[in-house]
C-alpha cells in the first residue's frame, strides 16, 4: 500500500521496516512513527520540501519523492509560456 | 521545562554551529548546541552544491584576496577577507584529513576550477554532506552536546529587556515534536542560524529567519539588510531544482536565450555566464523584458568529468533532476533555465561581526551566514558562503571559549523564562481561525514576485511592501497553531515577516543602486552617500538606521579615487546601455 497525500512524497508501507531513519533525515519533521504498525507514516506530506535527504537514508527504498513541486510558493517567469517552448530544438541552432 | 547551564551555546548546526561546537569544545568543557532540526540533515550546508573555496599550501593568498576585495566593491574588512582566506586553508585539510570525499584527478590531487566571476580564485567540489556526517561525529567526540529538534525562539538577556541595556546570556526554545520548552543559560552565545529566507524557495524550509530576528529584538546591530534580495539560476523548465548553476558553468554550461544568442557576450565578453550574478540574472530579465525569452541552459559542450561527479553528487543527494527521466535529456536540448530572486541573504546581509565573530552586544557572537560577510563586500562568490560558514564557525567557537573561560555564569530575571514560557505557547490555547500557519506562509511568498517583477524596487513598491508585512505580523502575533509543529511555523511567519519588514525599510532608506542592488527610481550609485555599511538597530523608538565608514586607512588595498555618480551596473543592462568596459 503507498499513502500519498497531494505532496511530492509517498511511503511504500510494504517496504517500510519501521527503523526511523527518516524520522532524523527530514528536516521540516514530514514524517510520523506509527507505535501500533510500526512504520513510518507521512504526518505533514505538504511540508515536504524536496531535499530527498530522505532517499539516501531509507534502506528500503520505501520512499518516493517527486522532482516537481507545485506550489504557490515558486514564482516562475515562465508562467505564461507554452511547456514546448521550455525545450528548445537543437536543429534550430 | 528543561533549564541547563553551558559555558558556550550555539544556536544551529549547519557549518557555521557545528564547527563552532566543534572549536570551542576544545577548549572548555560545557558546550551545548541547539537545533531545529538534525545536525547532518539540516540547513544550507548539507544540501548545499558542493562549490567551496580551496585555497592550497602554495597560493599566494595576498592575490585572492585582491581580487575578492576588488570584485567586491572594496566595500569589505579586508582583515576578514585574509583571514577567510587562511581560515578556509586549514578547513579544507582537516575535511581532506578526515577523508571527506573531494573531487580529485588521476594523480590524485585536488581538482580545482576557477571560482565563478574570478582568474586566480580556486574552488573545490566535495560532499557537504558527508563532511556534516563528519563534523557531527567529531563534535560529539570533543563532547559537544548537540540537542536536536530544539526550535530556538528567544535569546535570553540578563536584564530580561529586549532591546537589552545587558548581555545575551543564552537561548530560549522548544522541542519541535513534544513542545516541551528549554533555556539554556550561557556565558557566550554563538548564533548560526542561517540565511534568511522564505519557505518553498530553496529546498530548506527549516531555515527561515529566526535567528536574525531574535537577536534583532536583543539589540544586535544589523548590517546591510538591502542586499538580502538575492537568488540564483535554480529553476528548471519552471519546476524542477536545478542543481548547482555554479558547477555546471564552470564546467562549460552557457546560458542562450530563444534566438540560440548567448545573450552574456554582450555584458561580460570574458566571463560570460560567470560573471556577477547578479548582472547574469539582471542581463536575463532583461531578455525576458525584450521578449527574447525563454533562457536556456545549454550543457550539451559540458565537459566529461561534470557528468562524473554529477553521479557521485547523486548518490549522496539522493537524486538529480538533469539524470533523471523527467527530463529531455540536457545533453541534447537546451532547457529553459530561470534564477529565483528574492529574501535569500547568502551572507549579503545580516549581524555585524569583529574579527572575532563579536556581536555588537556582549555575549552574543554570530557564525555562518546569519552573520553578514564583510570579506567579501558586495560579490556574490560561489564558495565563500561555505567557506565563510566554516571559518567564522571555527573562529566564533574558539573566541566565545576563550571569554567564557575567564566568566561566571551569568544571571537573568527570576521571571524571564516563565515569561518567555507563556508567551511562546500562547498560539498553542487559541483556535487556529481563518488564517492558519500555512496560509501566513503562502501570503508572505507573495510578497515577492518572479525576479523580472521583484528586481526592480521602487519607493511606492516598497511602502506597499512593507504595509503587507505589518498586515502579516498582525495576523501572526492573533493567530492560534493546531499542534506543535504547526506552533513552529507560526513562530516562523512571524520572524519572516518582522524580516521581511526590516529588508524593505532598509531597502526604503538607500537611496541609491549598488551591484545587486538596484532602485528603479534611484539608479545611480553614489560614493558620496552610500560608500559604507548600513547599519540597523532595534531602540526604544523602534529601527533606527546608520552608516558606518569602510575603515581603508588600516587595510593593505585602498580603493580608486571616488568615481562621481553613475549608473548602476543593473540600471545599466536594464536601460540598454550596459559597457562592459566601464564596469570590469
Ligand atoms: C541549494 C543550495 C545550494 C548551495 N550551494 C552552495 C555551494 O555550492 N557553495 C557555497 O559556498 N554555498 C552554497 N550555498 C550556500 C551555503 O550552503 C550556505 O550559505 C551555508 O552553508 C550556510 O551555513 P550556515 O551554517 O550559516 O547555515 P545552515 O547550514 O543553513 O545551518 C543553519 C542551521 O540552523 C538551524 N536553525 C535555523 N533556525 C533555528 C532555530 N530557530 N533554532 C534552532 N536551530 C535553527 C537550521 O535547522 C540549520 O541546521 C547553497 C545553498 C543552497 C540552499
Amino acid at each position: 500500500m503507498t499513502e500519498a497525500v497531494n505532496s511530492p512524497v509517498s511511503i511504500n508501507l510494504d517496504l517500510c521496516e519501521g527503523c526511523r531513519k527518516c524520522l532524523n533525515a527530514c528536516p521540516t519533521d514530514v514524517f510520523g512513527f506509527n507505535e501500533k504498525t510500526q512504520k513510518a507514516y507521512l504526518a505533514y506530506p505538504s511540508d515536504c520540501s524536496v531535499c530527498f535527504l530522505c532517499i539516501g537514508d531509507c534502506p528500503t527504498g520505501a520512499i518516493k519523492v517527486d522532482f516537481a513541486i507545485t506550489s504557490v510558493r515558486k514564482h516562475s517567469a515562465y508562467a505564461e509560456y507554452d511547456p514546448d517552448q521550455l525545450v528548445l530544438d537543437p536543429s534550430t541552432l | 521545562m528543561d533549564q541547563i547551564d553551558a559555558d558556550v551555546l550555539i544556536i544551529g548546526g549547519g557549518f557555521g554551529g557545528i564547527w563552532a561546537a566543534l572549536r570551542a569544545a576544545e577548549l572548555v568543557d560545557n558546550v551545548v548546541l541547539l537545533e531545529k532540526a538534525y545536525v547532518s540533515r539540516s540547513g544550507a550546508s548539507t544540501i548545499s552544491g558542493g562549490v567551496t573555496t580551496c585555497p592550497l599550501d602554495n597560493d599566494d593568498l595576498s592575490k585572492w584576496a585582491a581580487e575578492f576585495v576588488t570584485k567586491g566593491g572594496y566595500m569589505c574588512d579586508q582583515d576578514w577577507t585574509a583571514q577567510l582566506l587562511e581560515g578556509q586553508r586549514e578547513r579544507v585539510k582537516q575535511l581532506a584529513g578526515w577523508g571527506v570525499p573531494i573531487s580529485r584527478n588521476d594523480k590524485g590531487e585536488i581538482r580545482r576550477f576557477a571560482s565563478r566571476g574570478m582568474i586566480d580564485v580556486r574552488c573545490m567540489q566535495y560532499s557537504p554532506k558527508k563532511s556534516m556526517e563528519e563534523l557531527r561525529k567529531q563534535a560529539i567526540a570533543r563532547g559537544v552536546r548537540i540537542i536536536d529538534r530544539i526550535s530556538v525562539t528567544d535569546l535570553l538577556t540578563t536584564d530580561g529587556e529586549y532591546p537589552t541595556k545587558g548581555a545575551v546570556c543564552g537561548a530560549f526554545g522548544f522541542n519541535t515534536r513534544s513542545g516541551e520548552c528549554i533555556a539554556v543559560k550561557a556565558k557566550q552565545t554563538v548564533l548560526a542560524t542561517g540565511a534568511m529566507s522564505m519557505k518553498g524557495q530553496h529546498q530548506i524550509d527549516n531555515v527561515v529567519c529566526d535567528g536574525v530576528v531574535m537577536a534583532y529584538r536583543a539589540g544586535a546591530r544589523l548590517v546591510d539588510l538591502e542586499f538580502s534580495f538575492g537568488g540564483t539560476f535554480s529553476l528548471l523548465m519552471s519546476k524542477y531544482t536545478f542543481g548547482s548553476y555554479n558547477v555546471a558553468i564552470a564546467h562549460g554550461a552557457k546560458l542562450i536565450n530563444a534566438e540560440g544568442e548567448r545573450f552574456m557576450a554582450k555584458y561580460d565578453p570574458v566571463r560570460y555566464e560567470r560573471g556577477e550574478l547578479a548582472r547574469v540574472v539582471a542581463a536575463f530579465a532583461k531578455e525576458m523584458i525584450d521578449g527574447r525569452g525563454p533562457v536556456y541552459v545549454d550543457m550539451r559542450d559540458v565537459d566529461q568529468s561534470y557528468w562524473d561527479d554529477l553521479k557521485v553528487v547523486q548518490q549522496s543527494k539522493g537524486a538529480s533532476i538533469l539524470l533523471s527521466d523527467r527530463i529531455p535529456d540536457p545533453k541534447v536540448s537546451p532547457l529553459a533555465i530561470e534564477p529565483t530572486w528574492g529574501l535569500w541573504n547568502g551572507g549579503r546581509s545580516g549581524l555585524m561581526i569583529d574579527l572575532k565573530c563579536r556581536s555588537s552586544l556582549p555575549g552574543l557572537l554570530a557564525a555562518g551566514v546569519a552573520a553578514k560577510i564583510t570579506a567579501t563586500g558586495t560579490h556574490a562568490s560561489a564558495g565563500v558562503p561555505t567557506a565563510f560558514s566554516m571559518t567564522s564557525g571555527y573562529c566564533a567557537g574558539e573566541a566565545a571559549a576563550e571569554m567564557a573561560l575567564s566568566m561566571q555564569q551569568p544571571r537573568m530575571p527570576d521571571d524571564l523564562v516563565a515569561m518567555l514560557t507563556e508567551r511562546v505557547r500562547a498560539p498553542l490555547a487559541r483556535p487556529v481561525g481563518k488564517v492558519s500557519a500555512d496560509r501566513l506562509h503562502d501570503s508572505l511568498t507573495m510578497l515577492e514576485s518572479s525576479v523580472v517583477e521583484t528586481m526592480p524596487l521602487t519607493a511606492p513598491r516598497l511602502k506597499k511592501m512593507i504595509e503587507q508585512t505589518d498586515q502579516a505580523s498582525m495576523t501572526a502575533d492573533r493567530a492560534g497553531a493546531a499542534d506543535v509543529h504547526d506552533l513552529v511555523k507560526l513562530h516562523e511567519a512571524r520572524n519572516i515577516a518582522e524580516c521581511a519588514r526590516l529588508v524593505y525599510l532598509s531597502a526604503l532608506d538607500r537611496t541609491e543602486s549598488r551591484e545587486q542592488f538596484y532602485r528603479e527610481d534611484f539608479p545611480e550609485t553614489d560614493d558620496e552617500e552610500w560608500f559604507c555599511w548600513h547599519g540597523l538597530m532595534n531602540t526604544a523608538n523602534g529601527p533606527s538606521f546608520d552608516r558606518q565608514r569602510i575603515p581603508f586607512e588600516k587595510f593593505p588595498l585602498q580603493p580608486p579615487r571616488k568615481r562621481p555618480r553613475h549608473l548602476s551596473p543593473i540600471a545599466a543592462i536594464m536601460r540598454g546601455s550596459f559597457d562592459p568596459k566601464a564596469y570590469d
